[in-house]
């Protein structure tokens, strides 16, 4: 089999991935002057694909031979599929090529299970040592850990690559135990607890000296499916804020169940991809990350779903409505992001602003606050005529708030992270 | 009056110096259609004044605000002369905090053309795509709307230290070359050609590409969007 054809297949194999970025990428091998690369920009995207996602990394897969049986994926060994493995050379030669060509920013390798968790893994490890002391390669690596690896093997892969993620593959562990029978969650959570407090005492040996190793500086990550079972959003939003709060997780990605499974629980092949929930969520993880916000205050059990309609910033403020309206001349800047149409950038804006002059509803259109939907929420220092919608009832208010973009054409993470990096 | 520089950044600056205390100034570069019924005249760019202000702007300025002017200079709009003067002028009269007070005119529309500028150049980062001559040199071949090698071609020096590569930009005809790291901008006209035609790892790009989008999810439209498709014929995986 020609390389070009192994390159099709392992990237067809890779490209469910949705972790696209490198964002907060920095070398574990600092700056250079005898080799290639720079890891230091924050998520370059070097292309999209006609689905609209950004391609920064040259995503593929080791191998996609695999053992497991997990029903939701594509290349589960009772699968029909065309199979193929790289060898270690490949990988690093066409890593190498792309990456002078400045088409990727640098590799994002994944795998399935070939035989076993640690011979994959060890593949893994040789290809990435090849890039770093044979190709002498400094730009950006991703490596997704294999479940129930030895921490040995682990380890290896920590000191070697820029970011890892270990999957946790399923939002709830009865799905897992259905969906993906050969994986644990110890064999999941057990690696990432292990780079999390690697990590962390790298962090720490770096402060007293910049010579000590690094280890996974640009954090780890990990993807859950979401749509696969019957879970609902606070499930999905509690977890996520658990992964953050115990493993000091980067990123946490959701990817729409794409219906290639054929387990009797999975939904049928002809239902719809759940684009718009995956959207939700990204826009709520939004707000975890950089707002503030806690799991519990964006939804509960009596409503543990997010809204078609609104956004989650939205169906905040309306289930919150007494902690209106928000003085932008005097609130403190988390105050100010809670109010719809206020975003990070704006509120840093008003918050630098307001030193000099007292805001009015022109300063915020022009500092770049989305009137059309703050101005129900907020006082300036003019009148504001559309407070009173706020002590009606809500039923007046949620119309004028929803969302009329169609949320399913737009993949949130790409959008915010533009935002975020401006 | 209209204030004709020619196109060098010194030039701009002096004009500006000049321009400083006519209220009714508007600042054009050497060959842009100018606006009928206004008087105009030339401007001689004199370095003394040029330096002069540069270092104003870094003494009662700031490094930030004079970087604001170069990047608003590289841009491709007709009115950024006029519009760099005005900021600069608000900037003297409200001081340092000037950059922040993002409401008033003249400062919404320097940064915002500023911003627009670095949005191209940032983007630019990922669009370069080089092509690699039997010589093992690498060549790329852009057409960016605002003037931005200058913005990226440190990025690419250190990104490829140990590599020689020409970035040009074939509408200017200007190009950026790079040796070792160490980089220059040079004229380079459109009759110089590169042959790239036996670089096979253009072909596998292509393929790999086309093979990461997800049927399911197919989003042209967000695709147009993020990669506007003036820039596609540059891209080797769109040809
Ligand atoms: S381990 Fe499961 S999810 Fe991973 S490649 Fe194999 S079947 Fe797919």
């Amino acid at each position: 089999m020609d390389l070009q054809e192994k390159l099709k297949i392992l990237g067809d194999g890779a490209k469910y991935d949705v972790s696209c970025s490198s964002s907060g990428a920095k070398s574990s091998f600092s700056s250079n002057k005898d080799g290639i690369g720079s890891a230091h920009i924050s998520g370059i995207c070097h292309s999209w694909t006609s689905d609209g996602r950004c391609v920064s990394l040259l995503k593929i897969l080791m191998s996609n031979c695999c053992t497991y049986d997990c029903a939701y994926c594509i290349n589960r060994i009772s699968n029909d599929v065309p199979r193929a493995t790289f060898t270690p050379e490949e990988i690093a030669n066409i890593t190498i090529e792309f990456y002078r060509r400045n088409y990727i920013e640098g590799l994002f390798l994944s795998s399935a299970v070939v035989k076993n968790p640690d011979y994959t893994m060890e593949l893994m490890i040789k290809t990435l040592k090849l890039l770093r002391f044979s190709y002498r390669f400094y730009g950006y690596i991703h490596v997704k850990i294999i479940p129930g690896a030895s921490s040995q093997l682990v380890h290896s892969i920590g000191t070697l690559a820029d970011r890892t993620s270990v999957n946790i593959e399923l939002p709830t562990e009865k799905s897992l135990k259905m969906f993906a029978p050969e994986k644990t969650k110890e064999a999941i959570l057990n690696p990432m607890g292990f780079i999390s407090s690697h990590s962390a005492n790298s962090l720490i040996e770096r402060k007293k000296s910049s010579l000590a190793p690094r280890f996974v500086p640009a954090g780890q990550t990990t993807q859950m499916i979401i749509g696969a079972d019957k879970e609902n959003d606070l499930q999905i939003m509690r977890l996520s804020q658990g992964l953050y709060d115990k493993y000091k997780l980067k990123r946490v990605y959701f990817s729409a169940y794409v219906p290639l499974g054929n387990h009797p629980n999975l939904p049928a092949p002809t239902t719809a991809v759940p684009l718009l929930r995956e959207h939700r969520l990204y826009q709520a993880d939004w707000l975890l990350r950089f707002y503030g916000f806690r799991a519990e205050e964006l939804l509960n059990e009596r409503m543990p779903n997010f809204s078609n309609t609104l956004d989650p910033k939205c169906t905040y403020a309306l289930s919150h409505i007494d902690s209106y309206p928000v003085d932008v001349n005097r609130a403190d800047y988390y105050m100010l992001l809670r109010v719809p149409g206020i975003g990070v950038v704006s509120a840093k804006r008003i918050v630098a602003a307001r030193k000099h002059t007292r805001l009015t509803f022109d300063n915020l259109k022009k500092i770049g606050v989305v009137l059309k939907r703050a101005k129900y929420f907020i006082t300036a220092a003019d009148f504001n005529e559309n407070l009173t919608y706020l002590s009606k009832e809500q039923k007046y208010l949620e119309p004028l708030l929803r969302d009329k973009t169609p949320a399913f054409t737009a993949s949130a993470n790409q959008v915010s992270l533009f935002d975020f990096v401006r | 009056m209209i204030y004709i520089y020619n196109g060098s950044f010194e030039g701009l600056l002096t004009a500006i110096f000049d321009a400083y205390n006519d209220g009714e100034a508007l600042i054009f570069k050497e060959g842009e259609l100018l606006p009928p019924l206004l008087e105009y005249k030339k401007v001689e760019t004199d370095m003394r004044k040029s330096l002069r202000l540069q270092s104003g702007i870094n003494k009662k300025l700031s490094k930030i605000i004079l970087r604001d002017i170069y990047i608003i200079y590289l841009s491709d709009y007709t009115d950024h002369g006029t519009i760099a003067l005005k900021y600069l002028r608000f900037c003297f009269l409200k001081g340092k905090g000037a950059r922040s007070l993002h409401f008033d005119p003249a400062v919404k529309n320097a940064l915002t053309l500023r911003r627009k500028v670095m949005h191209e150049a940032d983007k630019m980062l990922g669009l370069v795509r080089f092509d690699k001559t039997q010589d093992g040199v690498y060549i790329s071949e852009i057409q960016p709307d605002h003037n931005i090698l200058s913005l990226i071609a440190g990025h690419f020096a250190g990104r490829m230290p140990t590599h020689s590569f020409v970035i040009r930009d074939t509408r200017r005809e200007l190009a950026i070359c790079s040796y070792n790291g160490n980089w220059v901008l040079i004229h380079l006209p459109s009759q110089v050609k590169f042959d790239i035609s036996k670089d096979e790892f253009r072909s596998m790009w292509k393929e790999y590409w086309n093979s990461m989008a997800i049927r399911e999810r197919l989003n042209p439209r967000q695709q147009k969007a993020y990669m506007p498709k003036r820039y596609w014929k540059n891209l080797t995986e769109m040809q």
